[in-house]
């Protein structure tokens, strides 16, 4: 009883005109929460640091230096 | 790994005759290799975001607001779409801009000159990249909206996303290396993605319902 008010209550504000504003007010407000949270922004930038930067670093550079090694004259 | 390398194709746009082995093998793999990784972070970072994203309003007590918000199911589905996509994007992006100015400062000097990122990488990153991420995204939204809690979001999620990330991968990898179509492999790939992406986005749309936000749905 109360679900079945509950969705004749709902339904037509479900048919109303696409908003760009209100969708983007529901990203912002989630994308503030994530911002604010160091416990979500450190393992993303770690993430993003580990794979872009500090494992294609070192291997181009271990190459750099087998490069004038024996291993390379071989 | 030299002889993996191998059978990496020249790029055409760093393919320079006078480069002896040792160092055309350092261009290939920086050019060619790390494709994977360009497609695993935006997927690990959004999933992660995603999975949490409409259960996660539920447990904090604000499915309710949500729910009385005068924004349409539409409108909620595609704002928290968007508020997962970008931290993985941006992340990948900002990560892209890095990883191109070390390849360039390495690397740079064995072919004369700064020439990453070379044109299929661009369209990897702009067109191949989203629309997976978007695909990814809907399946995970819907689990979202259907699970009891964030945990089981964030398990089923990885079973989702694991797939994803290999056909992402060969694909995108596959495009980078240019096989098939006449070096337009990545336009296809990319196009045929964006085709999967928007219908599985309509079709998503219809998990996140009023209910569901308040948790009364069967």
């Amino acid at each position: 009883m109360t679900l079945a008010a509950t969705n004749r209550g709902i339904t037509p504000r479900a048919r109303a005109p696409f908003s760009a504003h209100r969708m983007w007010i529901v990203a912002r407000t989630d994308l503030r929460q994530l911002l604010r949270s160091k416990d979500y922004l450190l393992p993303m930038v770690g993430l993003g640091m580990v794979f872009f930067v500090v494992i294609p670093t070192a291997l181009l550079l271990t190459l750099t230096r087998v490069d004038s090694s024996a291993m390379a004259a071989r | 790994m030299s002889d993996s390398l191998e059978i990496l194709p020249a790029s055409r746009t760093v393919a320079d005759p006078r480069l002896d082995p040792w160092r055309a093998y350092r261009v290939r793999l920086a050019v060619f290799l790390f494709a994977p990784v360009a497609v695993v972070v935006p997927l690990t970072i959004s999933t992660a975001v995603g999975a949490a994203t409409i259960v996660g309003e539920r447990e904090r007590g604000t499915g309710e607001f949500l729910a009385h918000s005068p924004a349409s199911t539409r409108e909620i589905y595609l704002g928290k779409l968007i508020a997962s996509v970008i931290p993985g994007y941006v992340t990948t992006i900002v990560g892209f801009g890095l990883y191109s100015l070390m390849v360039n400062l390495v690397v740079g000097p064995d072919v004369g000159g700064w020439f990453f990122p070379t044109a299929q990488w661009w369209v990897m990153m702009l067109w191949i990249i989203p629309p997976f991420l978007l695909v990814a995204l809907s399946l995970v939204l819907r689990l979202s909206a259907r699970v009891r809690s964030t945990a089981a979001a964030q398990q089923a999620s990885g079973l989702i996303t694991l797939p994803m990330i290999g056909i992402a991968y060969s694909q995108a990898t596959g495009s980078l290396l240019g096989s098939g179509a006449g070096g337009h492999a990545g336009w296809i790939v990319g196009a045929f993605a964006w085709l999967l992406a928007v219908v599985s986005l309509q079709r998503g749309v219809r998990s996140v319902t009023r209910n569901r936000l308040l948790g009364v749905a069967q």
